[in-house]
């Protein structure tokens, strides 16, 4: 077996028995990217040179007995709309294309800490909008399973990269899905964890009141890891989550007999197809097997959730993104008579057009006259949706549901903004809802492409989210793998 | 659910953007659409429901007025398209 | 026709916290540009911000210095526009709940007293500054973030006169809580002015026009003097006012229509999802209200009351949270209030105003002020050399001891050494003291001027009088 296709669990144990060394990992890991990029082209940057040096120099340090992190010399990739110092970040928009931030986000400042190497900055869609990893300036990625296929999105890269073996673990930000939804298509796991557990500090901003950045892994425990890793408080995001952290780790090995599982009926009733439907229904069973109850439920908001999420999202999306103006940084463009020019050139030739779309959307929905019939309206819904999945978390202890209604779609299928939109009809209202969730691979489908559940959990119940992610990921036993 | 040429303009004129005529109709058509979706959300009675305008229940989150560490203005200003001894530099306003 | 004018402002106060209010960059005029500036400031990617304490305990000062209800819970909104100086392209403000509402500022013009009403204060950031050069623009960040409070009024106020005691009323309020430093000249006090003009015998307001652009309190003046005048113009020529903003231009004399045709600003207000809500407990704001400063509407009449001084003198001194604080020192050193009330009137507000100096920067420190006036009342100097001792004073700092040593001020009361002198001076002065034994009684001040000038001032004023009138009439 090649080194990078360790997961985190397996790395740390034969890192720390000294069976390997980082730099071995690291460079087993940029083999691979070298091999498999031009087929799938996950990433976006590539920190090669950089990456032996930090996998070398932690390989020091674990010699030379001194103290080394949680993650020492573990490769792991960063999708682009996480900042990093002095290694570009760009979102994957024209508009950053050149951007190199003089700050680490948060979550990377932890990682820092724990000594991990930075092995590349994974492909998204522009500014996290889009399912499927399209929207990209710096071209599609494909799906390390079906070349045709999309990964998913936004997070497509990040999940991809994983899929594929070319790191350790990645990170992805989900904020109707973005995390999920690709774990699902690309057959790894992926987490959104509750809204306020990981600080959004350096996470160029989406929908402010939607984002999380989560972890996308081989295993369900590596996910586990990691959140123990990057959550906790931070006082420079205002809405990071002042309280006492968990151990996210603890009795997720524990069995889960007894355990309240409820399938909302809403889930079961939208179209999808054939092959998410047999493995959801064998998911099920399997959760039976192990001693949990099952039983079916109601979301009756469910419905509503993807236009109340549009809605909110696009709206806050309009106003975070009025500061890319060619003023401070990122791109400018070339030719212009005066300021207003420059503005309207810059941001039509530096957006892609999900985006302009979705700033003309939000800028619609909060103009006067709007306002109340749009936005306001969408944040009551938002209040009904919380208060139902709160009403099911006094009953339940997870929901289960399919991630997608359909395995990963070909490159180029969704032809319409809507059609695109549908697709995240599974994962959205978790974020509208404010709870957690996990993306587990279940199964696969007739044509051999990954199908994952979703494990939906409480706000702040990541601990049951984890241990049913956990059990369910032994039971099922997932070991498919594409064939790049 | 319609939405007017002119509706698209001044969408396009708050956001920033041009739009070419051909690009405002496709506009016009994938913004309708999604209106019309969002549309639903008048389904539901929300005559007594508060918005959730914040997901978290923290408030007064505040930080203390301290001075921290602070980045040199080379750094700050070395993604700048256009600056000149320390200013950032635009194209002129037209007042 | 007789018309009336209704005016309301928009007062922008900068708040005096060591740093700004999303980000801990250093709040500090004239800095070397973009050197207080960061990446929340500069809206760089990913940057978030997160909010002063001290910004929001300002705010509640300012607004129950001026009268205001603090309600327990007030948020912070975004405000869409574009324009260079504002990074994030929004501005973080307040929109639907602001901190302070319903205040209430009492003036006294011409005697009458009326009351100004608040409708809001609020909470929010500044922009940076634009630089025009010839073809581009300069943009330097270090003022973007600031923390203001703006204060709206209701159209209450009526004249010039008005708004001018009503933002010297802001001013001293705001120093003294120590909020802000109200520096027109530094943009720490801004101000917008809504006018409209309507009819003497009309109840409902004209149409209002906003001006900008207002720099001084001479050129807020101007302003409203010309855009009332030509309001009621175009309401002669049977057009309407359209209600518009106008920007002032000091040089020219007039207001020019500002806002860009194109785009009516929808500013598209909506919460501020990267920020969390205010609550303020009664009791954290019963806190603020108890530990508040005696403040200026409350010193002025315990001024008229403690220590009788004029309502006049009590505002004036009370204009200043320094000329204030000087006085209070002053009279705890000298328990004579009229007497320091009067030398701070007429003597060191006329030196200050003379140097161009503020009452923040007075030179004279209040021990020796106090100094002063003992040795005037001891009789060691007389008043007219006590001037000119205080000049020297004030432009060199000394104790007014040594300056009297140093000078050789000290007041001549040798009666013998004057009578000397008194002789002497009639002596030699036949004509006016014929004058005076003729029956002009005048000419005795020619006789005390001249034995006050041959003393350089320095003989005892009462007995060269006294003396004087001796010599004459014996």
């Amino acid at each position: 077996m090649k080194l990078n296709e360790l997961n985190l669990t397996q790395a740390l144990t034969l890192l720390d028995k000294k069976e390997i060394t980082s730099a071995e990992l690291t460079e087993d890991c940029l083999k691979k990217i070298e091999m498999a990029e031009p087929k799938i082209h996950a990433l976006v940057t590539i920190a090669g040179e950089n990456a032996m040096e930090q996998a070398k120099a932690v390989d020091k340090k674990r010699a030379a007995g001194k103290k080394i992190g949680r993650l020492a010399g573990i490769p792991g990739i960063i999708k682009d709309g996480i900042c990093t110092r002095d290694v570009r970040s760009t979102a994957s928009s024209k508009m950053l294309y050149n951007y190199v931030p003089v700050y680490d986000a948060h979550v990377i400042e932890k990682l820092k800490a724990e000594d991990y190497v930075l092995v590349a900055k994974a492909n998204m869609d522009e500014f996290a909008m889009g399912s499927s990893t399209e929207n990209s300036h710096f071209g599609v990625t494909r799906n390390p399973w079906d070349m045709e296929r999309v990964p998913g999105g936004s997070s497509g890269g990040s999940a991809a990269a994983v899929a594929a073996d070319e790191t350790i673990f990645a990170l992805g930000s989900d904020t109707g899905g973005s995390v999920r939804q690709p774990a699902g298509f690309c057959g790894v796991v992926g987490v959104k964890p509750t809204y306020g557990t990981v600080s959004r500090y350096g996470l160029m901003a989406f929908a402010s009141s939607l984002d999380q950045i989560g972890p996308l892994t081989k295993t369900v425990e590596d996910s586990a890891f990691l959140m123990n890793v990057i959550s906790g408080r931070d006082e420079r995001d205002s809405t990071s989550a002042i309280m006492r952290y968990p151990d996210y780790e603890k009795d997720m090995r524990k069995d889960i007999k007894g355990m309240k599982v409820g399938v909302p009926k809403e889930y079961m009733e939208q179209e999808m197809s054939n092959d998410v439907r047999r493995v959801f229904e064998d998911s099920v069973k399997l959760f039976k097997d192990m001693g949990a109850t099952v039983e079916t439920t109601s979301l009756p908001t469910f419905d509503y959730a993807l236009s109340a999420y549009y809605i909110i999202s696009s709206a806050e999306v309009s106003s975070n993104l009025a500061r890319f103006d060619g003023i401070r940084y990122g791109y400018r463009t070339k030719e212009y008579a005066d300021l207003k020019e420059m503005y309207k050139k810059t941001r039509s030739e530096g957006f892609g057009d999900e985006v302009k779309r979705r700033i003309m959307l939000g800028n619609y929905v909060l103009s006067s006259g709007y306002y109340d019939a749009y936005y306001l309206k969408a944040l009551k819904v938002r209040t009904l949706i919380k208060n139902d999945f709160e009403e099911q978390f006094k009953k339940f202890d997870i929901l289960l549901s399919p991630v997608t209604p359909t395995p990963a779609f070909k490159i180029g299928e969704k032809s319409t903004p809507m059609e695109m939109y549908v697709s995240d009809l599974f994962t959205v209202p978790v974020n509208i809802a404010g709870m957690s969730a996990i993306s587990v691979p279940a199964g696969l489908s007739a044509d051999g492409l990954p199908l994952g559940i979703q494990v939906i959990t409480n706000a702040f119940w990541e601990n049951t989210m984890f241990r049913a992610a956990y059990n369910f990921e032994q039971s099922a036993g997932f070991a498919a793998k594409p064939a790049l | 659910m319609r939405i007017s040429i002119e509706e698209v303009e001044k969408m396009a004129s708050l956001s920033m953007l041009y739009v070419s005529d051909d690009d405002k109709k496709m506009l016009q058509s994938s913004l309708e659409s999604i209106l019309s979706h969002a549309q639903r959300l008048n389904e539901l009675d929300t005559e007594n429901v508060e918005p959730t305008t914040y997901i978290l229940k923290q408030q007064n989150v505040y930080r203390e007025d301290e001075t921290t560490d602070k980045l040199s203005r080379e750094e700050l200003l070395r993604n700048a398209p256009e600056q000149e001894d320390g200013y950032f530099i635009v194209p002129q306003v037209v007042e | 026709m007789k018309y009336e004018k209704v005016i309301g402002l928009e007062v922008h106060a900068e708040l005096s916290t060591e740093t700004k209010i999303f980000c801990s960059c250093k709040n500090e005029f004239g800095s070397d540009q973009n050197t207080n500036v960061c990446p929340v400031c500069l809206s760089m990617p990913g940057m978030l911000p997160v909010l002063n304490r001290k910004v929001v305990e300002y705010g509640v000062r300012a607004g129950i210095a001026l009268g205001c209800d603090i309600p327990n819970f007030s948020k912070m909104d975004r405000k869409n526009y574009t324009y260079p100086d504002l990074s994030k392209s929004y501005q973080i403000s307040q929109f639907e709940f602001p901190l302070c509402k319903r205040g209430c500022v009492e003036i006294d013009v011409d005697g009458q007293t009326r009351k100004i009403g608040i409708t809001r204060i609020h909470i929010e950031e500044d922009a940076g500054k634009l630089l025009h050069q010839s073809g581009y623009s300069r943009v330097d960040y270090n003022r973007g973030g600031v923390p203001l409070i703006e204060i709206v009024t209701e159209p209450d106020l009526r004249s010039a006169e008005e708004v001018k005691v009503f933002l010297e009323s802001i001013k001293a309020n705001l120093e003294f809580i120590g909020v802000s430093d109200c520096k027109m000249q530094e943009g720490s006090l801004r101000c917008d002015v809504n006018i409209s003009v309507r009819p003497e015998s009309q109840k409902e307001f004209g149409t209002r026009a906003e001006l900008k652009n207002l720099n001084s309190f001479s050129a807020i003046f101007r302003a409203i003097d010309y855009e009332s005048n030509r309001q009621i113009d175009v309401l002669e020529s049977g057009e309407k006012v359209m209600q518009e903003t106008r920007r002032w231009d000091d040089t020219q004399g007039k207001s020019y229509p500002m806002r860009d045709k194109e785009e009516a600003h929808d500013y598209r207000y909506f919460p501020d999802p990267d920020l969390v809500p205010i609550y303020l407990e009664d009791n954290e704001i019963q806190d603020i209200r108890d530990s508040m400063p005696e403040l200026p509407a409350a010193k002025k009449q315990r001024y008229i009351g403690e220590f009788s001084l004029s309502d006049y003198d009590a505002s004036i001194l009370t204009n200043s949270k320094f000329t204030a604080e000087y006085f209070e020192q002053c009279v705890l050193q000298y328990p004579n209030p009229k007497a320091v009330c009067n030398y701070i009137m007429v003597d060191l507000l006329k030196m200050l105003n003379e140097s161009g100096m503020e009452a923040s920067q007075i030179p004279v420190p209040a021990g020796d002020l106090c100094g002063l006036l003992k040795l005037l009342e001891d009789g060691v100097v007389n008043s007219s050399v006590g001037k000119q001792v205080f000049e020297e004073m004030f432009k060199t700092g000394k104790p007014p001891e040594q300056i009297v040593e140093e000078k050789g001020l000290k007041q001549i009361d040798d009666t013998d050494a004057i009578h000397e002198l008194v002789l002497r001076i009639i002596r030699d002065n036949p004509k006016p003291a014929a004058d005076y034994r003729s029956g002009n009684a005048k000419a005795m001040t020619f006789f005390v001027g001249q034995v006050m000038k041959a003393t350089n001032g320095k003989a005892n004023p009462k007995t060269v009088n006294e003396l004087v009138k001796k010599e004459l009439d014996g």
